[in-house]
């Protein structure tokens, strides 16, 4: 472990039952990173997270966050870490400073410190002059806001984010977004997940999940590359997802996946891939409106992991 | 166990209660509906029942004995009938449940010093009315039998039988209850009976709620304890007992006239361990059970109704059967009914009620422990 390493996980394994939540895997977070982690619900991110924060207890295989065994010690580290859990968890019925003033209290802070830090939280979430409302009744991109707030009234180095955009205005999760990149620039390190492929593209690294297993980690161009002017994009009009079924069953079509009424069709490495799309189209009488190659998006590289993970 | 965690858990708890107004009412509502509900309307007292009469021998003996019923208070009489048929139907519409018929002749035979008979009809709708009502009815004619019998006695052989009367009489008292009101026996009770059941069902839903909410996941991700979670959400429901426990012996003893025989001081102290027990059992049902509906459902089941049926409350557990009884001793209530009643109607003290309180104590150690034994492990 190097010194700008914050979380290294070695083998790291999880078992509910027979069920493998997470299977054996194993990464590591230099500080000041923003780290996402990136998969299908079920894919085993939160039980991931919930292992990093030291709620929950490895089955096997091993875990250090800032330079604490989470198997071990996991009370060690709570203090040190933010974690906001994916249902932007405030009492309801308690007001926006009742609640930060809880959980300023939990981690130990001093009175004066306390207000100075509820100050910034309040001021973080948009929310001056609302102190004394119920966050019950604040609007969701608000009550995410103030969740932040809520896990960074302790300044930690390391925040954990559990689906912190789930459900909320797209404006909104722009806002967000760039409240994360400015507190990762600070030296905060932030782990992340999502299942928003667009907005995982803002993360320094990903990590694909699936299946409790990692099926793919490297910066957002680095998994892009290698499916660089292989992925057609077919407008095709109506009944896509037939379509695409059809044309996945063709030699040289790696994948061929519907998005909205076009269909992205990965074509097998060294192939001309509009000459290929078109003799397979050909090949099935289709019509299709246009045929262009285009750039790959973190979305046509999840499914084509996952899908050649499945196989 | 850091002193302000379980401060600041505790708050919030309070916060949460004071704002939901479904938990005062369960707090405080309800033992105030089960105490007015208990003290006036479900009294186990059998007065006033309804009589019919039917008097076909129209005698000073007739009237004597239809008004030794209604004098008592047991019977009050709504009206005569011209033929036994008539009672059915007034049973049957429920305007009396007992009617009484005197032959013609009573007088006559009476008076030649023979054995006459009068004869009272129950309804036996409801079995345990239906035998107080027969009860009373002896009880009440059974003196008046002995003196018609004493003076016929006396008018056919001139003796003196002024003071004559039964060889053996049982002359019984009931001590600590002496009129046997029921509102003395079940207020008693009735505050092991709402302390239970409130405390029991508050309780299971409060951790519960945080599970469902997701709460409870960001509470874990903070330095704080399980076991600071779990004693701040007992501060604030031990001090709700307490207001409980004040509200019901208060209106017991201002509104019933229940005797408080006993030491207020031990009643605190025993009502305090008996709380902690009934919370404690709450708190196990709540972290096990992880979702409100589940943990309603065994709240009732394992708290609710076993404090009520089997404790002792309204029914004697020496009259349930031998298998049932041995399954009483582990309700904490059925142990602390004990406490209460003895405290309130005997004046009972420490050296009295020690096994009981012993019980209790434990009780209240043992589902804590576990309690929390399986929330650390829930945790985990």
């Amino acid at each position: 472990m190097t010194e700008s390493t914050v979380i290294e996980v070695e083998h790291l394994s999880r078992l509910f039952g027979k069920f493998r939540a997470v299977d054996d895997i194993s990464f590591s977070v230099t500080r000041g990173e923003i780290f996402g982690f990136l998969g299908a619900n079920g894919a085993g991110k939160t039980t991931t997270i919930r292992i990093l924060c030291g709620l929950l207890s490895p089955t096997s295989g091993k875990g250090r966050v800032l330079d604490i065994d989470i198997g071990k010690a996991p009370e060690r580290v709570k203090p040190l870490l933010g974690y906001m859990s994916q249902k932007f968890s405030l009492y309801p019925d308690l007001t926006v400073s009742e609640n930060l003033e809880l959980y300023g209290g939990l981690y130990g802070l001093s009175s004066s410190r306390l207000a100075q830090r509820r100050a910034f939280a309040v001021e973080m979430a948009g929310l001056v002059g609302q102190e004394a409302v119920l966050c019950a009744t604040l609007p969701l991109g608000f009550k995410q806001r103030l969740a932040l707030g809520a896990a960074l009234l302790h300044e930690p180095k390391l925040l954990f984010l559990d689906e912190p955009t789930a459900g909320v205005a797209p404006r909104a999760r722009r806002e967000f977004w760039t409240l994360i990149r400015s507190l990762a620039s600070s030296g905060t390190t932030v782990f992340v997940t999502s299942h928003y492929m667009d907005e995982v593209e803002n993360c320094d690294r990903i990590v694909l999940m699936s299946r409790g297993r990692i099926a793919a980690l490297g910066t957002p161009t680095e998994l892009k590359q290698g499916l660089v002017g292989r992925i057609v994009r077919i407008e095709c009009g109506q009944e896509p997802a037939r379509l695409a079924r059809r044309l996945r069953a063709h030699e040289g079509v790696v994948d061929a996946q519907p998005f909205g009424s076009a269909i992205h069709l990965i074509v097998a490495p060294g192939l001309d891939p509009i000459n290929h799309a078109r003799k397979a189209l050909a090949a099935l009488e289709e019509q299709p409106r246009s045929v262009e190659v285009c750039q790959p998006t973190l979305e046509d590289v999840f499914i084509s992991v996952v899908s050649g993970v499945a196989r | 166990m850091s002193p302000r965690r379980v401060f600041l858990m505790a708050r919030k708890e309070a916060e949460h209660v004071l704002r939901d107004s479904r938990s005062l009412y369960l707090a405080l509502g309800i033992p105030l509906v089960l105490l007015l509900l208990f003290g006036y309307a479900l009294t186990m007292d059998v007065d006033q029942v309804p009589l019919l009469v039917l008097d076909r021998d129209q005698s000073s003996h007739s009237r004597l004995i239809t008004n030794a019923l209604v004098r008592s208070g047991a019977f009050v009489l709504v009206g005569s009938m011209d033929s036994p048929d008539e009672a059915i139907d007034a049973f049957m519409r429920q305007e009396a449940t007992a009617a009484l018929i005197i032959e013609k002749g009573l007088a006559r035979r009476l008076d030649r010093g023979e054995r006459a008979q009068v004869q009272l009809l129950v309804d036996g709708t409801n079995a345990n009315d239906a035998s107080i009502a027969s009860g009373y009815a002896t009880a009440i004619l059974q003196p008046l039998a002995m003196d018609i019998a004493l003076k016929s006695l006396a008018r056919r052989t001139g003796l003196d039988t002024s003071r004559m009367g039964v060889p053996l009489a049982v002359r019984s008292r009931n001590w600590f209850n002496q009129a046997l009101r029921s509102q003395w026996y079940l207020v008693p009770g009735l505050i092991a009976v709402i302390l239970a059941m409130t405390n029991v069902l508050l309780m299971a839903l409060t951790v519960s709620r945080e599970w469902e909410r997701g709460t409870m996941e960001q509470l874990l991700s903070t330095p704080v304890r399980p076991a600071e979670i779990l004693l701040g959400k007992l501060v604030p429901y031990v001090v709700i007992g307490w207001a409980q426990m004040l509200l019901v012996t208060s209106m017991g003893v201002l509104l019933f006239d229940v005797p408080l025989r006993g030491n207020l001081l031990l009643l605190f102290v025993a009502s305090t361990l008996f709380l902690i027990a009934s919370l404690g059992q709450g708190l196990l049902i709540s972290v096990v059970a992880r979702n409100q509906q589940v943990a309603t459902m065994v709240a009732v089941l394992s708290g609710v109704l076993p404090s009520m049926l089997l404790s002792g409350f309204m029914s004697p557990i020496a009259s349930m059967p031998k298998a049932l009884q041995v399954f009483t001793e582990i309700i904490p209530a059925r142990h602390f009914l004990v406490i209460t009643r003895g405290i309130f109607l005997k004046g009972s003290g420490l050296d009295e009620l020690k096994v009981e309180l012993v019980i209790v104590g434990l009780f209240a150690v043992l589902l804590l422990a576990i309690a929390n034994k399986r929330f650390g492990a829930e945790v985990k």
